[in-house]
C-alpha cells in the first residue's frame, strides 16, 4: 500500500462530500475520524491533478512513422459525397497522398489489396500472406 | 493465499469475507502452492497477512500484531503485508544465525517457537520486499506476469505479484525457478514469459557464473564486482521519510560494489518520485470492486471461489478504522473518483500512458547498467502504533514506506530485498536489519541474483552485527 505525502492545502473536496460517501455505504464516519478521512481524500484529489497536469505521454511504439504521412506529415482525410458513396461504405477518405503511394503499388502485384495506412508497404510480415488477395485503397482512388 | 482445505482470511475479519462470518476454507490450492508441492515441499501453515494486505507494516492483521523476533517482546514491525511469513522465516534465521555466531541462548530458542525454512508471499506495493527488509531475509518481487497469480486474492491486476521469501540467496533461486512460468489461467502473463519448460534454471545460471569466477580468481572482496555495472538511484535517496541512518548504511554497502571491483554511478530518474501517486491513482478507483468484492478481473481468469464478501457497512467502517484505515480510506477515494469526479476515467486512463513512461525511464537508465540499487525501508522498524490510536497516527506510521517498491508493481520491473546491514532503533532498544533493493531489467532476474551472490562475497549483511 503506498502512502502518498499528506499536503497542507485548501480542501479542493468539501467534508459535506465526505459524508454523503460514507452515507452511500450507510456508513456515519464519527466526529473524531472525519477530519483525518477528510485530509486523506483531499490528498488523493490533489494527486489526481498532479497527474492530470503532466504533459501527455503517448508510447513511441505507437507513433506512425514518418514515411506513411506523406508529403505534409501528417494524414488528411474529407468525407464522400453521397453519389461517390452510394453504398455508404466509406467512413473517411485519406487525401494526402503517400509519399509510397507508389511502392504499394510495385509490391502489391495483384489486384485485390486492403491496404491499412499504418502500415509500411516494406513489411514483410502484412506483405507475403496476402499479397494475392487483398483490395488496394489507394489503386480505387486512381 | 488459497491453500486447500485451509481458511482463506485475507488478514481480515470473516464477517467481512462471508455472509456467514467464517472465513471461507479454500477448495483450491493456488498454483504457486502446488507447485512448491510438487517440488517436495511440505506445507507446514499459512502466515499472518496484514488486513486486506492495505499495510506495509504489521499493526493491522484481524490475526493480530506480527512482531520482529530479532527483538522479542518488544513489539516492532516486521514489516506488511507478508508480516507473517517473514516473521517465520525470520526465527528460522535467527536460529541460524546464532550458530553460526556462536551464541546458544536456551531460553531464547524456545520463546522463538517453529519458524519455517521458506515462504510465499504477495507484493503489491511492496510487501515482500518491506517485510523482508525488516527481518533480514531475501524477498524478490519478479518481473510481472513471471510468476503466476491464480489462487490469490488481488488488489489489482496490474499490480499483483506473488513471490518468495528466503532466509539465503541459495534458496529464492531454487525457489524462483519452481515457481516461475506460465499456468495456462493468469491473464496477468503475457507472451514475453516463459512457459513452464523454458523457465530458465536460476540456481544453476548462478552457479555456474560463480564457478567461472572463482576459477579466474574473480571472487574474493576485492574482484567479485569485476564486471558489473551498478546504478545507484539518485532519487531513491530524496524520498520523503527517508532516513540519515538508513541512508548512511544502503550507501555504505553500495561502496562495497566499488571496492569490489564493480563500476558504480549515479543514474537519474526524476519520475521515480511520482511512482507513488502513478500507483496510487492507477489503481485506486478499482481495488474495492477487485479485492473487497471479489469482482472478478475484466480478462478471464480464475476467480477464487466461495468468497462472497457482504457489502460495505458500518461494521466494516466500525473495525478498519480501529485496525487499519486504509481499506476504509481506498472506498472512499474509489467512491469518490466514479461518482464525483467525472475525469477520473480519462486521468486514470492518462496514468497509464505515464506508467510506460515510467518503465521506459528506467529501462533507459538500465541500458548503461546491469541493475538500480535503492533503499527499501526509509527507517528502521518501529514499534506498532496502539489500536485506541487515531486514523492520522496509523497512517503516518506507514507513510512513505513503499515509494522506493511501489513505482516497479506498476512498471513490472524485478527487485529483490536483501539483508545489508543493521540500524538502531529509534529508542535506543537494539538494532534491526536493513536492506538494500537491487531492480533489473524486466525478466533479467539472472543478473540480480548474480549481482547479490558478488555483494555477498564481503559478508552476510547480517553478519556485520
Amino acid at each position: 500500500m503506498s502512502f502518498e505525502l499528506i499536503l497542507l492545502i485548501s480542501p479542493t473536496v468539501p467534508l459535506s462530500t465526505l459524508r454523503e460517501i460514507a452515507a452511500s455505504h450507510s456508513i456515519t464516519i464519527p466526529p473524531k475520524d472525519e477530519q483525518d478521512y477528510h485530509v486523506l481524500l483531499n490528498s488523493l484529489d490533489a494527486m489526481v491533478d498532479q497527474l492530470k497536469a503532466l504533459p501527455e505521454y503517448e508510447d513511441p511504439r505507437l507513433k506512425p512513422k514518418d514515411d506513411t504521412l506523406g508529403s505534409k506529415g501528417v494524414r488528411e482525410y474529407r468525407k464522400m459525397d453521397p453519389q461517390q458513396n452510394a453504398f455508404n461504405a466509406w467512413s473517411h477518405r485519406v487525401i494526402s497522398s503517400q509519399s509510397d503511394a507508389g511502392e504499394a503499388e510495385t509490391f502489391l502485384t495483384h489486384d485485390s489489396a486492403t491496404f491499412f495506412p499504418h502500415h509500411h508497404p516494406q513489411d514483410d510480415s502484412l506483405a507475403n500472406p496476402l499479397q494475392s488477395r487483398i483490395t488496394c485503397l489507394y489503386q480505387a482512388s486512381r | 493465499m488459497s491453500v486447500s482445505g485451509l481458511p482463506l482470511t485475507a488478514g481480515t475479519f470473516p464477517q467481512l469475507l462471508s455472509p456467514d462470518s467464517k472465513h471461507p476454507i479454500s477448495t483450491i490450492d493456488a498454483v504457486v502452492v502446488s507447485r512448491v508441492l510438487d517440488a517436495g515441499a511440505t506445507i507446514e501453515g499459512t502466515g499472518t497477512c496484514e488486513n486486506f494486505s492495505l499495510s506495509p507494516l504489521s499493526f493491522t492483521s484481524a490475526n493480530g500484531m506480527v512482531s520482529n523476533p530479532w527483538l522479542p517482546g518488544e513489539g516492532y514491525t516486521v514489516g506488511g503485508s507478508s508480516s507473517g511469513c517473514a516473521a517465520l522465516v525470520a526465527i528460522s534465521a535467527i536460529k541460524e544465525w546464532r550458530e553460526r555466531k556462536g551464541i546458544k541462548v536456551e531460553a531464547a530458542e524456545k520463546g522463538l517457537g517453529e519458524g519455517a525454512d521458506m515462504a510465499l508471499g504477495g507484493d503489491q506495493g511492496g510487501s515482500i520486499r518491506i517485510p523482508a527488509a525488516y527481518t533480514g531475509l531475501y524477498g524478490l518481487k519478479a518481473t510481472h506476469g513471471l510468476i503466476p497469480y491464480t489462487g490469490v486474492v488481488s488488489l489489482h491486476p496490474m499490480v499483483d505479484h506473488c513471490g518468495p521469501l528466503t532466509k539465503n540467496l541459495a534458496d529464492l533461486a531454487v525457489l524462483l525457478g519452481v515457481l516461475a512460468g506460465y499456468d495456462g489461467i493468469d491473464p496477468r502473463i503475457g507472451a514475453e514469459a516463459p512457459l513452464r519448460g523454458d523457465v530458465k534454471d536460476y540456481k544453476e545460471l548462478l552457479d555456474d557464473w560463480v564457478a567461472v569466477k572463482r576459477k579466474s580468481g574473480e571472487w574474493t572482496g576485492e574482484t567479485a564486482g569485476k564486471g558489473l555495472k551498478i546504478g545507484v538511484l539518485k532519487e531513491s535517496f530524496e524520498v520523503p521519510g527517508l532516513t540519515e541512518q538508513m541512508s548512511l548504511v544502503v550507501k555504505r554497502s553500495i561502496s562495497r560494489f566499488e571496492a569490489m571491483g564493480a563500476t558504480v554511478k549515479e543514474v537519474s530518474v526524476p519520475m521515480h518520485l511520482l511512482g507513488g501517486a502513478l500507483w496510487t491513482v492507477a489503481s485506486r478507483a478499482q481495488i474495492p470492486q477487485l479485492a473487497f468484492h471479489n469482482m472478478p478481473s475484466p480478462y478471464l481468469a480464475h476467480p477464487l471461489p466461495n468468497l462472497n464478501p457482504p457489502p460495505m457497512n458500518q461494521e466494516f467502517y466500525d473495525l478498519l478504522t480501529k485496525h487499519n484505515p486504509a481499506p476504509v480510506n481506498v472506498v472512499f477515494n474509489a467512491t469518490y473518483l466514479s461518482e464525483y469526479r467525472r475525469d477520473s476515467a480519462s486521468v486514470t486512463a492518462k496514468t497509464y500512458m505515464h506508467i510506460y513512461q515510467l518503465r521506459a525511464a528506467y529501462d533507459a537508465v538500465l541500458e548503461e547498467c546491469d541493475v538500480l540499487i535503492t533503499p527499501v525501508n526509509p527507517r528502521v522498524g518501529a514499534r506498532h502504533p496502539g489500536l485506541e490510536d487515531g486514523v492520522m497516527v496509523k497512517t503516518q506510521a506507514a507513510l512513505g514506506t513503499t515509494l522506493n517498491t511501489c513505482p516497479f508493481n506498476i512498471t513490472g520491473h524485478p527487485a529483490l530485498a536483501m539483508p545489508v546491514g543493521w540500524g538502531e532503533v529509534e529508542d535506543g532498544g537494539g538494532k534491526l536489519p536493513v536492506a538494500m533493493q537491487i531492480v533489473g531489467k524486466r525478466w533479467d532476474e539472472e543478473t540480480i541474483l548474480k549481482v547479490a551472490a558478488a555483494w555477498e562475497v564481503g559478508g552476510l549483511g547480517l553478519d556485520s552485527y
